[in-house]
């Protein structure tokens, strides 16, 4: 899932070891959510957009992601 | 699980090592106690191929036990064992190594039990078999704990 967490890391001048230290993972785990190879679970991308002061929507990108509904 | 919870059970895993160390020097040094003070075996030899391990465990069971004891008294080296312990992405990772691990020892298995045929090696046939058996009522059983649980 594409997501916003190294543009907002660069406008906030923090490392990713910063990051993951403040959202209680590893430093891989923040730099394979950046490349997008690995999806982070609600919980965390909840810390990280919290981190940020941010919502959810606004870090990740759900445009791919498709609900079907029964109207 | 919350931060909190993660960083108590690190802590309490912390300690158990250290025990366990402690276990371990304590078997290590009582077995050369016994065996040149209490016995005064004046035969055996700790240079041989067992006083090998014997040095290898003790050292071990003391570097763990040092190690350890100063992670425990640092909550900095705490927090990082809890992050490395925790990681979701590495315990996907621990997950999938884990079931690709039991893909392949199945398939090995099987492969035993169609060798077994032409080598005429019941005993391959029954090991293999009985394994694959094992395996599967494991699994079961574990599945259904694993739905009850979640």
């Amino acid at each position: 899932m594409k997501n916003r967490i190294a543009e907002l890391r660069k406008e906030k001048k923090i490392s990713q070891t910063d990051l993951a230290d403040a959202v209680f993972v590893s430093r891989q785990t923040i730099t394979s959510i950046e490349i997008d190879k690995y999806t982070a679970s609600l919980e965390l991308a909840y810390k990280i957009a919290k981190y940020f002061d941010l919502s959810i929507e606004d870090v990740f990108d759900f445009s791919n992601v498709e609900v079907k509904k029964n109207d | 699980m919350t931060e909190k919870e993660k960083l108590s059970k690190t802590k309490k895993a912390i300690k158990n090592y250290i025990y366990l160390g402690i276990f371990y020097l304590l078997v290590t040094l009582l077995s050369f106690v016994d065996v040149f003070f209490i016995e005064k075996d004046e035969s055996a030899s700790f240079t041989g191929y067992v006083g090998f391990f014997f040095y290898i465990i003790f050292s071990l069971s003391l570097a763990i036990v040092i190690l350890n004891v100063v992670r425990y008294k640092s909550p900095t080296k705490i927090r990082k064992k809890a992050i490395r312990d925790y990681d979701e992405r590495d315990r996907k990772i621990q997950q999938n190594a884990n079931s690709t691990t039991l893909v392949s020892l199945v398939m090995i298995l099987i492969l035993g039990i169609i060798i077994s045929v032409p080598l005429d090696s019941l005993e391959l046939f029954g090991f293999c078999f009985l394994s694959i058996l094992l395996m599967f009522i494991i699994n079961v059983i574990s599945k259904i704990v694993l739905k009850k649980r979640n």
